[in-house]
């Protein structure tokens, strides 16, 4: 099943004059002249003291913390002549293991550079000063202190409210997360009767069953799981294993995209599923061998009987049941307390527990307050119990529960202090403004999710003026000069200078907590077993709420990068958009695009409809993040117009404290545009700047895959006949010497994105604006293709294909570029050589992969702000406007290293270079090196079987680029549905 | 009957033509020869300097090297101007209260920088590498010419494109032993200087690039 989609016309009232267009030609000539009158060479700019260990022109390398929900990822910031350049993972954190990343932390470094960050102290409508808060922090600021701050897991900061509430115990702390899910902790405590932190153990799992689970794609710890998870999907020879992964879930998640077997359900038919596994496990309970079972016999009788149950539990039961111990079963974190014990319980018949899922102590501090979220504050606030109220980073008034009626709240405390990085909502609420920084800015510690403690050194001072809430607790405690180097240092005085540093170097000090020992609760299992049997069915419409993919709950300010990146899934950029599936959308006689109305109880939001294959029917999801009215961003980015409007729409306004996620008896209806008298129509449809639109292969060999089983009975399946190879090209020029390639491993890449903004970020590539991004002209140099596959749509898969120049060795772009601007290099590479191009874009129109892109307007912008300037990588070309540009497979990377290998007299060796892609990859799933050295890693992967080059068979490019076909293991007893 | 045109049309005729033909020929020619030009190039065009710094002085009488203050030469991409710390090295000791020098004073007491004036300069889709060059036997003298001789530096060569490569595809010519690369009178007679150069680059396997991305990227 596939559908076509038109490509959007550009309409009339976006498009230039012919008039408008002549009277820019004209000016252009005429200021075109001006310019080419001076001919300047520009100044150097010496230091005055040049520190000791920067050497100007080559770049250094910080490890560094970035926090996320509390937790800490290891970092390595590249600072180049003193500016932080690059962000990529830390490959020694337990967090990152092999420097991989996520597209918020490759993006994270843009938040520091974006000129929207606030500057300058605020007092009331004022301009004040540190010094001036500092006075206030030792007075009237301390009276009746309510603290409204983010979960943290900072050594640093725990000791510092500790110390507060000494001095000041009428002090209260908050800590607030919308994006947290009490109902987790809340199953844990009945489990096990104490507050715990789950962590799974992927590596070690044979048959993965998660139930509303995206664990590739939920912080905190994604990219460990991610890495761990594609441990067991490798494989590079037949006699290889790999571990079966089933999904049950409503909207299609990144695991859910590549689940071998994948059940379409509605959120709220989750427990009754979980609980239908347990009576098939139950019933077949003579198999279960682990140590807990015998405890358990007594009550899964009663789980027994009811109806027989769905074919795919039927399977996974047997397929969990023989890989016990080596099985995992996940329950969502959206998920009821129920479904949670019932996972747990599931694990702990199988003998999972302790293999598969273990835990540890929590590490945020007070976690429990945490699931009270702004609750209390809002009763404290409105029984006048708040003297100071110190907002540190979070928005509730754009992302708390509307009915709080925290805005009207707010002005209720008699102080209000805020520190952040952009000026939003809550900041505007507060008389008091202290501006953040980010976390390249500052000094600071955290804990990563197994308990590491990870430390947070800056790379620059403060761009924009800002402290650090170390700093600002520390002026509360009546310290009179707040330092944070100072304050880290003190902290951990007890580490000798030697131990001190090295720590600063690796950027953590080892150790993780150690696995707690524990026993399930019989009581809460019996009561998760009856309890369940009582949930309700859901009627009519149900609405889920998520996370967004790329930016979460919004928590990372406005990114241009992450607002324009399409979404791994749906390819949508620059929005959000209610997703229904293809045959409810039908049902309800909506289109694409459409404007639609979403309600539930008296609450409703409006944003455009956007249809999603693979999504459970009368289900709506909407992605939380958007639509922060504090965050204006430009709209176009091109010559002619200025828009600033906030990217998306927020779903907060549908949340409620109570249900949070996941909201039956929901309506959705066709907004019509209301006329009001002397104002313009509104619209009642917009067009959605999708990436993709067309999930369908055509029957051409793009992304080619098997199952296990065919790939052992046949392991050259992707070269299915032995037809010649055209050759419509020529014969290829020889290549002596060192040679270049790349393997990407279609079983192991799970289309996270975070190559494709390690790559922007790598390259210098513009962010286009969302008009631009609407027609289809993205600038990124790698895209992920997302094809369908499977027949039905209960068992269907969404696989993820990166796209970047395939460096064909007959390259179709090379004989028709009129300039000689893109060529062959010795080494393989198909150059670029922006300097020549005079963007006739034949070369883009030749190619087969359509990896060439254009620069239609001045996207890197000659004016752009200092700061952004700043971000540039100075080793790349900014490129103009009018210049095609694409993967130069990081040519500056390599060019580099062969200069360094020349001096030291050496020949390159296979591993020292690494493009941007490749290290940003969580899964390792992209290998870059010397196809000429046959023992090279990308040489061996070259060799396999089922490496293939994309439509090589079809018109013999030869590209250098090969792909690993992708792979299922389905269990048999499925196969055939599927 | 009278003809139409005189006999002298004629010659008009191909009189305009060939002015015609001389002014579409001769704009591009001219633009080619104009960007070649030293007006274009500033090859030889002194450039002012917010200190008068005179390198004879310092290279010839006080015979320091030029890797003494140019010292990322050999380590950085960038040979880069000394920062003012390093001039007072020196003249924190002599001549520190010369009034030419108060701009070097005000920088250093205020740690503002010195905005010295580029004469040697590549487009910014140029990417040279310093250190690669001076470590493979590229002596400063051979680019930058005789600054030793130079009371204010001027550009000494065009640092075109076709500039670069006549040496990429023939660097025997210019090549030197590695501890002569700042010497500014080291020369060879052309015979020797062939032999030598051939020599050296089998000795180090030099072979310069001449692909695009070797400089753009």
């Amino acid at each position: 099943m596939s559908e076509r989609h038109p490509l959007p016309i550009v309409q009339d009232d976006e498009a230039v004059s012919r008039r408008g267009f002549l009277e820019l030609l004209g000016a252009g000539v005429f200021l075109g002249g001006l310019a080419a009158c001076e001919s300047p060479r520009g100044e150097i700019v010496p230091y005055t003291r040049q520190p000791r260990e920067v050497v100007p022109g080559k770049p250094r390398i910080y490890a560094t913390s970035m926090i996320e929900r509390g937790y800490a990822t290891g970092i390595l910031a590249t600072s180049s002549s003193g500016r932080p350049t690059k962000v990529d993972g830390n490959p020694e954190h337990p967090a990152t293991p092999g420097g991989g990343s996520w597209p918020n932390q490759q993006a994270s470094i843009l938040d520091l550079y974006d000129p929207a960050r606030a500057s300058g102290f605020r007092k009331g409508g004022q301009a004040s000063s540190w010094r001036l808060f500092l006075q206030e922090a030792r007075g009237p600021l301390r009276e009746k202190l309510h603290v409204l701050m983010g979960p943290t897991s900072s050594p640093l900061l725990i000791a510092q409210l500790g110390r507060l509430r000494e001095q000041l115990p009428d002090a209260v702390f908050h800590f607030y997360d919308p994006l947290h899910s009490p109902s987790e902790q809340e199953g844990l405590r009945r489990s096990f009767g104490r507050p715990l932190l789950r962590r799974y153990h992927f590596e070690r799992a044979q048959v993965i069953a998660s139930f509303d689970s995206d664990f590739l794609a939920d912080p905190p710890f994604r990219v460990r799981y991610a890495h761990d998870f594609a441990e067991n999907r490798r494989v590079h020879s037949a006699e290889d294993g790999m571990s079966r992964l089933y999904v049950a879930e409503g909207e299609l998640g990144l695991a859910g995209a590549l689940a071998d077997h994948r059940l379409r359900c509605r959120p709220s038919e989750i427990t009754a599923l979980l609980r239908s596994l347990l009576a098939e496990i139950g019933r077949r309970q003579a198999r279960l061998s682990g140590p807990g079972a015998g405890k358990w016999r007594r009550l899964l009788p009663d789980a027994a009987g009811g109806q027989a149950p769905h074919p795919w539990i039927r399977a996974l039961a047997n397929d969990l049941l023989s890989k016990q111990g080596r099985g995992l079963v996940l329950a969502g974190e959206r998920q009821p307390a129920e479904a949670q014990i019932l996972a747990d319980l599931l694990n702990e018949l199988l003998g999972n527990l302790g293999e598969t899922v273990t835990f540890t102590e929590p590490i945020l501090f007070e976690a429990e307050r945490l699931d009270q979220g702004v609750g209390p504050l809002a009763a404290a606030l409105e029984r006048g119990e708040v003297g100071t109220l110190l907002v540190l980073g979070v928005d509730p008034l754009y992302d708390a529960p509307a009915e709080l009626r925290l805005s009207t709240l707010l002005p209720l405390a008699k102080r209000r202090v805020y520190s952040g990085l952009w000026e939003n909502q809550t900041s505007k609420a507060c008389e008091w403004f202290v501006p953040g920084v980010h976390y390249l800015e500052q000094w600071g510690d955290g804990r990563a999710y197994d308990g590491t403690v990870s430390l947070i050194q800056p790379l620059i001072r403060p761009l924009y003026g800002g402290r650090s809430p170390a700093e600002i607790l520390s002026a509360l405690l009546g310290d009179e000069n707040p330092d944070g180097s100072r304050l880290l240092r003190t902290s951990y005085a007890q580490l000798p200078r030697q131990a001190w540093e090295q720590a600063l170097q690796r950027g953590f000090i080892p150790g993780a907590l150690p696995e707690a020992q524990l026993e399930l609760s019989v009581d809460a299992g019996r009561a998760a077993l009856s309890a369940a049997g009582s949930t309700e069915a859901s009627e009519g419409i149900e609405i889920s709420i998520r996370p967004d993919l790329k930016i979460g709950g919004g928590e990372q300010g406005p990114n241009d990068w992450l607002l324009e990146l399409p979404d791994p899934i749906t390819r949508l950029s620059w929005g959000n958009a209610a997703q229904v599936s293809p045959a409810t959308a039908k049902e309800l006689g909506l289109a694409e695009g459409q404007l639609v109305e979403v309600s539930w109880q008296d609450r409703s939001i409006r944003l455009p409809l956007l249809p999603v294959q693979g999504m459970a029917d009368r289900l709506i999801s909407l992605r939380l993040g958007w639509g922060n009215p504090s965050h204006l961003r430009d709209w176009e980015r091109g010559l002619f117009s200025k828009d600033h409007k906030a990217a998306g729409v927020s779903v907060y306004p549908l949340r409620s404290s109570e249900r949070p996620w996941i909201l039956s008896g929901g309506s959705i209806r066709a907004s019509l545009g209301e006329e009001t008298p002397l104002l313009p129509p509104q619209p009642t449809r917009t067009t959605l700047a999708i990436a993709q639109t067309n999930l369908d292969m055509h029957e051409r060999p793009i992304l080619l895959g098997a199952t296990l089983e065919a790939y052992r009975a046949k392991p050259d399946f992707v070269f299915p006949n032995d037809e010649e190879v055209p050759d419509l090209y020529g014969s290829p020029w020889s290549y002596t010497g060192q040679q270049w390639g790349m393997s990407v491993d279609l079983n192991t890449c799970i289309g996270c994105n975070a190559c494709v903004v390690a790559c922007q970020a790598e390259n210098n590539t513009p962010t286009v604006g969302r008009i631009d991004a609407t027609k289809g002209r993205l600038m990124h140099w790698i895209r992920i293709d997302r094809y369908r596959l499977g027949e039905s749509d209960d068992d269907m898969r969404l696989l993820p294909q990166p796209m970047m120049c395939q460096h064909c060795e007959k390259a179709p772009c090379e004989y028709v570029c009129p300039v000689n601007a893109t060529v062959h290099s010795p080494d393989g590479l198909n150059e670029m050589v922006y300097n020549r191009c005079i963007g006739t874009r034949f070369c883009s129109n030749n190619c087969p992969y359509k990896v060439r892109r254009f620069n239609y307007f001045r996207y890197n912008a000659e004016d752009m702000p200092e700061t952004l300037k700043m971000l540039k990588n100075p080793d790349v070309s900014v490129r103009g406007r009018g210049v095609i540009e694409k993967c130069t497979y990081c040519v500056q990377r390599i060019r580099g290293a062969q200069i360094e290998a020349r001096i030291q007299q050496r020949e390159l060796r296979d591993g020292e270079v690494r493009t941007a892609c490749q290290v940003a990859c969580p899964t390792n799933a992209i290998v870059f090196g010397l196809i000429s050295d046959p023992e090279s890693p990308v040489s061996k992967l070259h060799a396999l079987s089922r490496s293939y080059g994309v439509l090589q068979a079809e018109l013999g490019t030869e590209p250098r680029t090969r792909y690993l076909a992708y792979l299922r293991n389905p269990n048999p007893e499925l196969d055939g549905d599927g | 009957m009278r003809p139409l045109f005189p006999s002298w049309a004629n010659s008009a005729l191909w009189a305009v033509t060939l002015l015609l033909l001389a002014v579409v020929l001769g704009i591009p020619v001219a633009l080619m020869v104009l960007v070649r030009s030293p007006y274009v190039t500033m090859e030889t065009r002194e450039v002012l300097q917010p200190i008068q710094f005179d390198h004879r002085h310092h290279v010839l009488d006080d015979g320091i090297d030029c890797l003494y203050c140019h010292y990322l030469a050999d380590r950085s991409p960038w040979a880069g101007v000394p920062p003012t710390e390093l001039c007072m090295n020196c003249h924190g000791q002599i001549w520190n209260d010369a009034p030419i020098l108060e701009p070097l004073r005000e920088s250093f007491f205020t740690g503002r920088p010195i905005e010295w004036a580029r004469v040697n300069g590549v487009g910014d889709f140029v990417f040279f590498n310093h250190q690669i060059h001076v470590h493979r036997g590229v002596g400063c003298a051979t680019c930058h010419g005789r600054v030793d001789q130079m009371a204010a530096v001027s550009a000494a060569e065009s640092l075109h494109m076709s500039w670069c490569l006549d040496c990429h595809r023939r660097p025997e010519r210019f090549l030197r032993p590695l501890d002569q690369i700042t010497n500014m009178d080291w020369s060879l007679p052309p015979a020797e200087q062939l032999a030598f150069g051939r020599e050296m680059q089998a000795r180090l396997s030099i072979s310069p690039p001449t692909n695009c991305t070797a400089c753009h990227r």
